[in-house]
């Protein structure tokens, strides 16, 4: 390997390095690993759907899960998401007063749906313990939650980022960055709202 | 600067937090939640809480040591929206003027980090190592005459989950972490926390998995102590066994996320971080066998993670996922049913058959390189190289139910699966195309590093080609869960990984230390690994094809012949590795003083001082050429005057 030093291209420091797309490219593969959890929790879902052909996927008796409250919790996430894309949308366009609204928005809804969340899981109609539905859907609002409370981290980070108005249009890589994550507990959500209804549990 | 300041936050604070953490979460559970008293034979501790007390007991000791190491500083600072710490904050962090103890910190510097890698590495390797040496005392005659049945379990499952992080920890660790930044011409790797992070990890989940076989003991609930399930964990099993299951779930679980993270940075690295003039089709093939690595662990671990999260689930909160079995069957047990046993056996395989081919794709890399230097000739057929690895890792991820061929699970698709795995087959055949006619022709210097290469190629040959056979299903029928099979994988991983692993020691050992290893030691060692290596499994075949089962204490006095030879063998094998690990300490200490480039390499590593210097570069290179111009006339200092010059055309 030939190598040439001092001449055109060379520095003495990393300035060749270009320090966003690294963010983004980490912060894309870190989503990827996420989504591969969430795609073997899901190829879970649907094999233990598959071969359950008696009782045991929700056993008779038992009170079917509440859709209005899903479809409440499903619809708060849907909205910080949006909020977090009209702060993005801002940020691009150099309105700052909108970027610290967009984004104090899509941090109090992402808090008030974490805590609703802890709260419909400790009041749902079954336990983990009432068979295969019951175990698998425990087991994604679980995940669903720890995504909440992980980024929680982010939330109040980049909040407080935001309200500093250290966000601009030519610097807000931490917007950019987060917002995959942002977006991805937003579609896991619907994905976790939606899969009991298109592969139904007890109220099919 | 003050021994309190140097020690506080360090891995001795680290580890204190730990014990504190793991005793708090552990207590409460037991003491307060489960109110028992003192007396550990309480059966309110025993009968309901002794496996949640461990669990909370784990969790708060990882967020002790994280703590404790100082882990979440940053994190801290960043949400709170500090200032960002400037350049002589970050050269601190990486253990600028801190002497020795930057060996013993969340330290930044990819270079502390890949040396941390490598002596955790090196220990659990002993450790798996010891776990083999007392596997093949027992098989040594027939009749469970040295461990009661239970413990030798225990040992077996042990020893395979520690070898596998073990091995999957050498590509993202002491090379990935020491090496690749260097050869790609970086300053550090893409996220210098993270990496630490990785390290941390990876030693927490060794602390946890050094639990297992004592968790459980005097337990008249469980089935003694340990975990008796095969490095396999099947959900089926571990929800049966004993309470060691736990440790092991949370030990794997944990360094997951440890190799999980070190992916995502190799990536980010290769693909961000490149000096200029590095195109992809400049890097080493170290590099792409790492890249190839990185994505199957990227993409494969999640899915024995969540493999492991039910497995838990179903242990400690009664959850059915790997329960089929109808409510009356398990009435009183907690489980209702409606699991699946073929759901474990799908999450395990989609890890675990990708994850044979992560052990091993960095080997690929590291013998390719080590076969060009030492044949001192390009390598031939670098793209057809690329399209190897790349293939491998392709096609790795269709071919997992093949471990599935005798379960009943889906037999119309035993043919797309033999197809597959047989056909996965054509890629690695290129690869060795590559390394033999690399090899062809060439100037051969015969390093010990060269003698591995060799190794490799043998080893890798007879694990790959019995394999196909195992592909086969009338063949998988006959020979599925016998010592044939342990022997195939053991000469795939051991002689594939394994020695691509010690001779890249061997040569990258100057770089990383400074100093050379003793090269007479090097070879004793060498020839006793091989003599033993294929004396053990070699026989392990024989009896494999007698019939002989796996994972048994006891077995028919029809095999002792063959057993006695492995064991033998074995223990040839054990000690030339400890006078391996002798060799890297005693040269560590006492060898002779390493040039900067004594192999004559071109890569980009050699091109740097040894020892190398904090940031690496005193400016980032341009690089105008591939890693293989062995035909061009420089000749760097200190080369054997066999050198530098080309090789002969091929063919």
């Amino acid at each position: 390997m030939e190598i040439s030093l001092g001449g055109q291209g060379a520095s003495s420091h990393a300035s060749h390095i270009d320090e966003e797309g690294k963010v983004r490219v980490g912060m894309l593969f870190y989503v990827v690993v996420d989504i591969m959890f969430a795609l073997f929790l899901v190829s879970a879902y649907v094999f233990l759907r598959g071969v359950n052909v008696n009782n045991l996927w929700f056993p008779d008796g038992t009170q079917n899960i509440d859709l209005t409250q899903t479809t409440f919790l499903t619809g708060l996430m849907v909205a910080s998401g949006l909020c977090f894309v009209l702060a993005h949308w801002a940020v691009r366009q150099g309105i700052g007063g909108l970027v610290k609204l967009g984004i104090t928005l899509a941090a109090i809804l992402w808090i008030v749906t974490l805590i609703l969340n802890v709260q419909y899981m400790g009041h749902l109609p079954f336990t983990q313990s009432g068979g295969g539905f019951a175990s698998m859907y425990v087991l994604f609002t679980a995940y669903h939650i720890y995504h909440l409370l992980l980024g929680l981290m982010f939330v109040i980070g980049i909040t407080i980022r935001a309200l500093q108005g250290r966000y601009t249009r030519e610097r807000h890589m931490g917007i950019t960055t987060i917002g995959y994550y942002w977006y991805w507990v937003v579609v896991f959500g619907i994905v976790g709202y939606l899969l009991p209804i298109i592969l139904p549990g007890p109220m099919h | 600067m003050s021994w309190t300041r140097k020690l506080v936050p360090s891995y001795f604070s680290g580890a204190v937090l730990a014990a504190i953490g793991f005793i708090v979460g552990s207590q409460y559970v037991w003491r307060v939640i489960g109110g028992a008293n003192w007396d550990f034979n309480d059966p309110g501790l025993i009968g309901n809480f002794l496996e949640q007390g461990f669990l909370a007991g784990f969790v708060l000791m990882t967020f002790g040591w994280l703590i404790g190491i100082g882990a979440f500083k940053y994190p801290l600072s960043w949400m709170l929206g500090l200032k960002d710490p400037d350049h002589n904050e970050e050269l601190r962090l990486a253990g600028k003027g801190d002497g020795i103890i930057r060996y013993f910190r969340f330290t930044t510097d990819h270079k502390v980090v890949g040396i941390q890698y490598l002596v955790v590495t090196m220990i659990m390797l002993a450790f798996g190592g010891l776990g083999a040496m007392l596997i093949r005392t027992e098989l040594m005659f027939p009749g469970a005459w040295a461990f009661p049945k239970e413990t030798y379990n225990t040992i077996v499952t042990m020893h395979g989950m520690l070898m596998i992080l073990t091995v999957i920890s050498f590509f993202v660790g002491p090379f990935g972490n020491f090496v690749i930044p260097i050869m790609i011409g970086a300053r550090d790797m893409a996220f210098p926390r993270l990496n630490a992070l990785s390290i941390a990890f990876l030693i927490i989940a060794m602390a946890v998995y050094a639990f297992i076989p004592f968790m459980g003991i005097g337990d008249p609930i469980t089935t003694g102590a340990g975990v008796q399930t095969g490095w396999t964990v099947y959900g089926t099993l571990a929800d049966q066994t004993g309470i060691g299951v736990d440790a092991l779930a949370m030990a794997v679980i944990l360094a997951g996320i440890s190799s999980q993270m070190g992916a995502v940075n190799l990536i980010t690295t290769v693909i961000a971080m490149r000096a200029p003039g590095m195109s992809y089709t400049r890097m080493p093939m170290t590099v792409w066998g790492s890249i190839g690595a990185s994505i199957l662990a990227a993409l494969g671990t999640a899915s024995l993670t969540v493999d492991l999260v039910m497995i838990i689930s179903d242990r400690v909160f009664r959850t059915s996922f790997f329960f089929a079995a109808t409510a009356g069957d398990y009435a009183g047990s907690g489980y209702v049913g409606g699991g699946s046993a073929w759901l474990t056996q799908n999450l395990f395989w989609f890890f675990g058959h990708p994850e044979v081919y992560l052990l091993v794709l960095p080997a690929f890399g590291f013998v390719m390189d080590m076969a060009s230097v030492f044949s001192r000739k390009p390598l031939f057929g670098y793209k057809t190289a690329i399209l190897g690895l790349m293939g491998v890792v392709v096609l790795s991820f269709l071919v997992w139910m093949h471990h599935e061929f005798v379960s009943g699970f889906l037999p119309e698709l035993r043919g797309f699966y033999m197809a597959s795995t047989e056909l996965i087959s054509v890629p690695t055949g290129l690869i060795f195309l590559v390394l033999l006619g690399t090899m062809w022709r060439g100037r051969i210097w015969m390093t010990v590093t060269m003698g591995f290469v060799f190794a490799f190629t043998w080893s890798f040959l007879i694990g790959g080609i019995t394999g196909i056979y195992l592909s086969d299903v009338p063949a998988d029928v006959q020979l599925h869960g016998g010592m044939f099979v342990t022997a195939h994988f053991h000469y795939t991983i051991v002689g594939g990984a394994l020695m691509g692993f010690l001779g890249a020691v061997y040569y990258w050992f100057p770089k990383m230390t400074g100093r050379m290893m003793d090269e007479k030691i090097g070879w004793i060692s060498f020839w006793g690994i091989q003599i033993g290596f294929n004396g053990t499994f070699l026989a392990m075949f024989y009896v494999g094809l007698q019939g002989m089962p796996r994972r048994v204490a006891d077995y028919s006095p029809l095999f002792a012949g063959g057993n006695l030879v492995a064991s033998i063998s074995a223990f040839v094998l054990g000690a030339s590795v400890i006078l391996y690990f002798y060799n890297v300490i005693y040269s560590w200490k006492a060898g002779p003083i390493a040039e900067a480039n004594p192999w004559g390499a071109k890569t980009l590593e050699w091109t740097t001082p040894t020892p190398v210097p904090l940031e690496n570069f005193g400016e980032i290179p341009v690089v105008t050429s591939g890693p293989y111009n062995y035909a061009e006339p420089a000749t760097p200092s200190g080369v054997p005057a066999r050198g530098v010059e080309a090789g002969p055309a091929i063919g």
